[in-house]
């Protein structure tokens, strides 16, 4: 039997389960032989925010704002650059290679794309069985049941476990996915937009089953998504990035009245099928800058509809605006 | 054999069948598709994958590989710029080349992928301009230079000598958009132009594609699963599963009393913004199962095995697309349902 590593529980007495503070991730880019460094992709600035346990924030943002970045580097998938991370009142960003091995059992993740992140070679029992295998050693015949028994809680029948991926639909993948993140009974989950590969019909089978699952197992959970009205199914509050930084973090109840113009610019271009529903259509202006050379000041102030010249000076920090929502942009109380 | 086209159809598409052979068997991929568009319309095609929505895409523009696709009944009628009216089905491939990307274009869904990365955007939009218009290289590429500068690229004199890859997937979306629209077609197909896209520049490509319908006129067969753009841009909507269209109507109508229980299903399991203060705990409708393989031929409708509302007799035959609006004085809402005739369904539609 693996030791599993020790966790502190005097965090319990904050209320928070994961606490996150300037978590940073630059990626170098390097030329030539020497493999200089000519520059930094700034992919996640200064990210801080903390999660109760059995809640769940919804992450939100377009390609490039570094959100699976974000994801990834929680769980030191990829190492982040500056930040710490604390679960459960554990330092995560300073333990060894094989003590963070065994930390996952508590952190897990569900990734996006059904077909890429199962092997196509092993049966399901094998692939949710390597999981139990590292964090809950047991017998042969305990390992089987207990790959039944989360098959059945994500809605598959117990002999899926002898099939192989190939056999599955898109969206029994994703439940398979699924059930191999939580077949370890983590208390932490970050899922990298888990419907965005489904159709719509069985995208709703799978965010129902992940509402049952986060309240049948009080399951925390970051929530990755590029499609607002998706994150609001399953958040409990909701944290919007753009290149890199955090631009509000809201309740869901106040999702569809955000404060900073870059979630007033998403929330207008969201299409929804209803003919009466007549949304205030803000059109940006051109595309996403390079991350590798963000602007100066607010990172959004080049597309930004309301950018004035003072917003070049400095990064305006997020501020408080009403309990548990805060905006960074410092032209708020004019924009009101 | 071939009922007349109505002068204002642009595109007449009936009865038409598309098969697959692979080593797996026979693939049904389309079953039986009526379409018409209208001058000027936009007719959203929407569908699940699998539901054959871009077969019929590339079976109007005579791109379907043969083999192993077939076309194996109906006709695919297209109304040419002189009037007289061409089955593109049977047209010969001569024929055929003179009205790709020239009367009808495309817009792919992967402005990556469907652009050359070794030549400059210019040359991909002259070319086209050259083979149709049979004017020089100078004239095809100051034209190439104008429909950046009507897609809205800034700087066209210079981006016009770009390749794809120093442009942003928008920008890329843009030049694939300048180049369907560089000769002028009457009709264009738009196969899930903004899927790859996000929010944001999806709201730009679509608010573009508006406006060039407005100044260029031609109608659009617009091809997508998502609800929320059909809303965005369509006139009138077909609702395609399992190869078939069970439900068409106008855009209005379709939402706001759809009739047809794969449509209903579909609507009700679209994640919302607006409905209520929050949507947290609250359970989507999910339509139970699985779109069927189009290698498994059904004897009934499609959508029984999946349908809440099926009965004995809805796997005994394929129900007929019926026109339910009939007598009304209302706009045409067709149903493939045997039900539709059921107390609260035919109060939704009427």
């Amino acid at each position: 039997m693996s030791p599993q590593p020790s966790v502190n529980t005097a965090a319990a007495e904050t209320g928070a389960l994961v606490q996150i503070s300037g978590l940073q991730k630059h990626f170098p880019i390097v030329r030539g032989l020497m493999r200089r460094e000519v520059g930094r992709v700034r992919a996640v600035e200064d990210l801080t925010f903390s999660l109760k346990a059995g809640e769940v924030l919804g992450l939100v943002g377009e390609s490039g704002s570094g959100k699976t970045t974000a994801g990834r580097s929680l769980l030191r998938l990829v190492e982040p650059t500056g930040g710490s991370i604390r679960f459960d009142g554990t330092e995560v960003t300073t333990l060894d290679t094989g003590t963070m091995r065994r930390f996952r059992r508590h952190m897990q993740m569900i990734f996006q794309d059904p077909y890429a992140s199962l092997n196509p070679r092993k049966r399901v029992r094998s692939i949710l069985g390597t999981a139990i295998d590292l964090h809950l050693p047991c017998s042969r015949s305990e390992r089987d049941d207990r790959i039944a028994s989360i098959l059945e809680k994500v809605g598959l029948p117990a002999d899926a476990m002898n099939r192989f991926p190939h056999e599955f639909s898109g969206g029994q993948r994703q439940r398979i996915g699924i059930a191999r993140a939580l077949s370890v009974e983590p208390r932490f989950v970050v899922a990298d937009e888990p419907v965005s590969a489904l159709d719509v019909s069985v995208q709703a089978q799978v965010i129902n089953l992940l509402q049952d699952l986060r309240r049948d197992m009080n399951l925390a959970m970051l929530f990755i998504s590029h499609d607002l009205s998706v994150v609001r199914y399953l958040s409990d509050r909701v944290m919007v990035m753009y290149l890199g930084r955090v631009m509000e973090i809201l309740p869901v109840a106040s999702l569809t009245r955000p404060r900073h113009p870059y979630t007033r610019a998403l929330l207008s271009a969201s299409p929804e099928p209803d003919p009466d529903q007549k949304r205030e259509r803000i059109l940006l202006k051109s595309d996403l800058p390079s991350p590798a050379n963000p602007p100066s000041g607010c990172v959004f102030r080049t597309r930004c509809l309301h950018a004035a010249p003072a917003c070049a000076a400095a990064v305006p920090a997020l501020t408080e605006l009403a309990p548990g929502h805060l905006a960074a942009c410092d032209r708020l109380t004019e924009l009101a | 054999m071939t009922a007349p086209v109505p002068d204002d159809v642009m595109l007449a598409v009936r009865g038409l069948e598309v098969r697959f052979h692979g080593e797996e068997g026979v693939a049904h991929a389309v079953n039986g598709v009526d379409l018409t568009i209208r001058r000027g319309e936009t007719l959203a095609l929407v569908g699940e994958s699998g539901s054959g929505k871009s077969v019929m895409s590339l079976a109007t523009m005579g791109l379907i590989p043969t083999p192993p696709g077939r076309l194996t009944a109906g006709e695919i009628l297209v109304r040419r710029r002189d009037g007289s009216v061409v089955d593109m089905r049977t047209a010969p491939e001569r024929v055929k080349r003179t009205i790709r990307g020239n009367e009808i274009s495309m817009i792919f869904q992967e402005p990556m992928t469907s652009l050359n990365p070794v030549y400059p955007v210019g040359d991909q939009i002259a070319e086209s301009v050259m083979l149709h218009k049979g004017v020089s290289k100078a004239a095809a590429w100051k034209r190439a230079e104008e429909m950046l500068d009507v897609v809205g690229i800034p700087d066209p004199h210079r981006r016009v000598q770009e390749y794809p890859h120093q442009m942003s997937g928008g920008m890329r979306q843009r030049v694939m958009i300048a180049m369907a629209l560089a000769c002028d077609p009457s009709l264009v197909i738009a196969d899930e132009p903004t899927t790859a896209l996000d929010v944001t520049i999806q709201a730009q490509i679509l608010d573009l594609m508006r406006r060039l319908q407005r100044d260029f006129g031609m109608s659009i067969l617009f091809i997508t699963h998502n609800l929320g753009v059909v809303c965005d841009v369509a006139d009138r909507v077909a609702v395609m599963y399992g190869g078939r269209i069970v439900e068409t109507a106008e855009t209005r109508t379709l939402f706001k009393a759809p009739g047809h229980p794969y449509t209903r299903g579909l609507l009700a399991s679209v994640p919302r913004l607006e409905e209520g203060e929050s949507g947290y705990g609250r359970r989507l409708y999910a339509i139970p199962g699985t779109v069927p393989s189009p290698l498994i031929r059904q004897t009934g409708c499609t959508f029984a095995s999946r349908c809440d509302r099926v009965i004995e007799a809805c796997h005994t035959a394929v129900p007929p697309l019926e026109d339910v609006s009939s007598g009304n004085g209302l706009p045409p809402h067709s149903l493939r349902c045997i039900r539709w005739r059921d107390a609260d369904v035919a109060a939704a539609v009427r």
